[in-house]
């Protein structure tokens, strides 16, 4: 059920005038961007530890939604 | 002379099931759907369980064996078959979206961009409500004709007791006699109150007190829950397993309005709940929230009869009705006159297409989003017979208040006939946006300023779509369009607000008069 995919992670508000609006942390893939949160985190606005990551480009592992993708581990950070 | 049979038919895919519960498990299914069957004959009801991927009974209806869940072409066409063939008034898809798959439809408010909408499709269970081969545009099930809903399990999950108690408590459901008054449980985030008032005071012959979040909420007690209507007009997320109130806009502390895991012991058996939550009713494994599974399955496990709610992000204004508001009453309102859900669920999606002169993007999600989990043959309310006059002297003595549901007279394949006729008229008739904007935009920021009344940032985005009939409209349609020199157009942008306030969904639609403007508020 989980996945991986790589991105670079930014701070954004999103679905704007929706039920849902709301800042939040993205995750921008070759793909196409996700809402990004990690379970057990904050379902709304930004959660300050994966806002820690934001300008990075990431190896992320969890849940694809149809918004969101959720984490079941902290994302690991692609250098070089 | 016989009777016609009023037929429903209960859709699985038998080696999906036996993969993900062993068979074992597969038999347990199979002998709960069994007690279904049983239940629903004496109900008048002649309930087939009909395995996706049997080639025999594939054969019953001359379509093909669906070879794998997911497969949503295959799975369309064995439903259209089964419609054909056997003209069901109820279709249940049983089992969530790893026995049989829900429709991932083209979203047209998806730009890429998670600051608009975040959902890139709509999971949607609406295809297999209509006639017409499978596509992934949501404009081409504009005209729903069939009764559908969905009895699930827990996606991603083995926990075998959660699909088979739904099944049995759609076996033991009762109906309730209606009240007059009839008291439904409301509860809203406080930023949309007087939308929820609205919505409530729509409803026939109610009582609602409105619950306000903050600062009611999660420690409901069993007497707030007593209604059989549970009306929720919230926040959710997805893979979440509670719904949120909001104190103020600019607040996103969001307070848990009702929590999965506060529901078990308070829902009254047969509750059915309509939920305007975003991801209200989707899909997701209970893994994904340490364990605890969403709302609506848990509503459904405590033995609520159904569920009716959004798979993505929903839309509605603060201080007035669009949009999600609008379906979830017209939904409850059937129930309350004693609809099943399912057909609650059709007659709800054919009135909110007949409400709007054409269908913008963001009715067009509304339309998909919104599914039911539960028996779509429940029947929560049954009207008493007027009681005759008591006699003097005499005791009245109170009725039942849970009763068993009426057998289904075969008058109910009637009403299908009309209502498959109403949905086949809406097919052709409705003007619906396509899925995406025209290259250039039909309406400049300026002049969208000019209809807010407000300056707005230059870089405001506007995308206009041009709504189509897919045959040729009906000539009072046609005339309107020829006078106007256009076909009716949305335009849809993001805008953004003074202040520290939230930019707004803003759809204008134009139909040959003076253009709507629609502000869906933030919530």
């Amino acid at each position: 059920m989980t996945q991986h995919v790589r991105g670079v992670v930014s701070l954004q508000r999103v679905a704007r005038g929706s039920k849902s609006e709301q800042p939040a942390v993205v995750l921008q893939t070759s793909e196409r961007s996700w809402v990004l949160r990690r379970v057990g985190g904050p379902p709304f606005g930004v959660d300050d530890e994966l806002a820690l990551w934001a300008g990075k480009t990431v190896d992320v592992t969890g849940y694809a939604g149809s918004g969101v993708f959720l984490l079941t581990e902290l994302p690991t950070e692609v250098t070089g | 002379m016989p009777s016609v049979p009023v037929i429903k038919v209960l859709v699985t895919h038998q080696e999906a099931a036996r993969a993900k519960y062993g068979r074992a498990g597969w038999t347990k299914i199979r002998h709960a759907a069994t007690a279904l069957i049983k239940a629903d004959r004496t109900r008048g009801i002649t309930t087939r369980l009909f395995a996706l991927d049997s080639t025999s009974d594939a054969k019953k209806v001359h379509g093909q064996a669906v070879i794998a869940p997911t497969d949503v072409a295959a799975i369309k066409a064995a439903i259209d078959q089964i419609s054909t063939f056997w003209q069901p008034a109820y279709i249940v898809l049983l089992g969530g979206p790893d026995l049989v798959a829900t429709v991932n439809l083209t979203n047209p408010l998806w730009t890429g961009n998670p600051a608009d909408d975040p959902d890139q499709f709509i999971p949607s269970d609406l295809p297999y409500a209509c006639d017409g081969p499978l596509t992934l545009s949501p404009a081409d099930y504009r005209g729903p004709t069939r009764v559908v809903g969905r009895i699930p399990d827990l996606v991603g999950d083995t926990d075998l007791a959660a699909f088979v108690d739904n099944l049995s408590f759609a076996a033991q459901g009762k109906s309730l006699l209606r009240t007059s008054p009839e008291p439904v449980f409301t509860v809203s985030a406080k930023v949309w109150q007087r939308s929820t008032q609205l919505s409530v005071a729509g409803l026939p012959d109610t009582s609602c007190d409105v619950h306000m979040s903050p600062p009611d909420g999660p420690m409901w007690t069993a007497g707030d829950m007593a209604p059989a209507i549970h009306f929720v007009n919230c926040h959710g997320a997805e893979f979440d397993p509670n719904w949120y109130g909001q104190q103020s806009p600019n607040n996103w502390n969001l307070p848990i309005a009702i929590a999965a895991s506060g529901l078990p012991g308070l829902v009254p058996r047969g509750a059915v709940v309509a939920s305007e939550c975003c991801y209200g009713t989707s899909h997701w494994p209970p893994s994904a929230a340490q364990g605890q599974a969403s709302v609506a399955t848990t509503y459904l496990r405590e033995g609520a009869a159904g569920v009716f709610g959004a798979s993505t992000v929903a839309y509605g204004p603060a201080a007035s009705n669009a949009y999600a508001d609008v379906i979830c009453r017209m939904f409850v309102a059937e129930v309350l006159n004693g609809a099943s859900l399912g057909r609650a669920v059709l007659v709800a999606r054919q009135q909110f297409v007949q409400a709007q002169s054409f269908l913008d993007p963001t009715d067009l999600k509304t339309l998909a989003q919104f599914n039911l989990l539960g028996d779509p043959a429940a029947v929560a309310f049954v009207t008493p017979l007027p009681a005759a006059p008591a006699l003097p002297g005499s005791r009245r003595v109170a009725a039942p208040k849970s009763i068993p549901t009426p057998a289904t007279s075969p008058v109910v394949l009637m009403r299908r006939g009309q209502l498959a006729s109403i949905g086949a008229a809406l097919a052709r008739s409705t003007f619906a946006c396509a899925d995406l904007p025209r290259r250039r935009a039909g309406l400049t920021v300026t002049a969208l300023a000019g209809l807010l009344g407000r300056a707005l940032p230059g870089r405001t985005t506007i995308r206009t779509f041009d709504a189509e009939t897919p045959s040729k409209p009906p000539p009072e349609a046609q005339a309107i369009v020829d006078t106007a020199g256009t076909s009716p157009r949305a335009h849809v942008a993001y805008v953004a607000r003074a202040g520290t306030r939230p930019p707004s969904l803003v759809v204008v639609r134009e139909a040959g008069a003076e253009p709507e403007v629609r502000v869906v508020e933030r919530k």
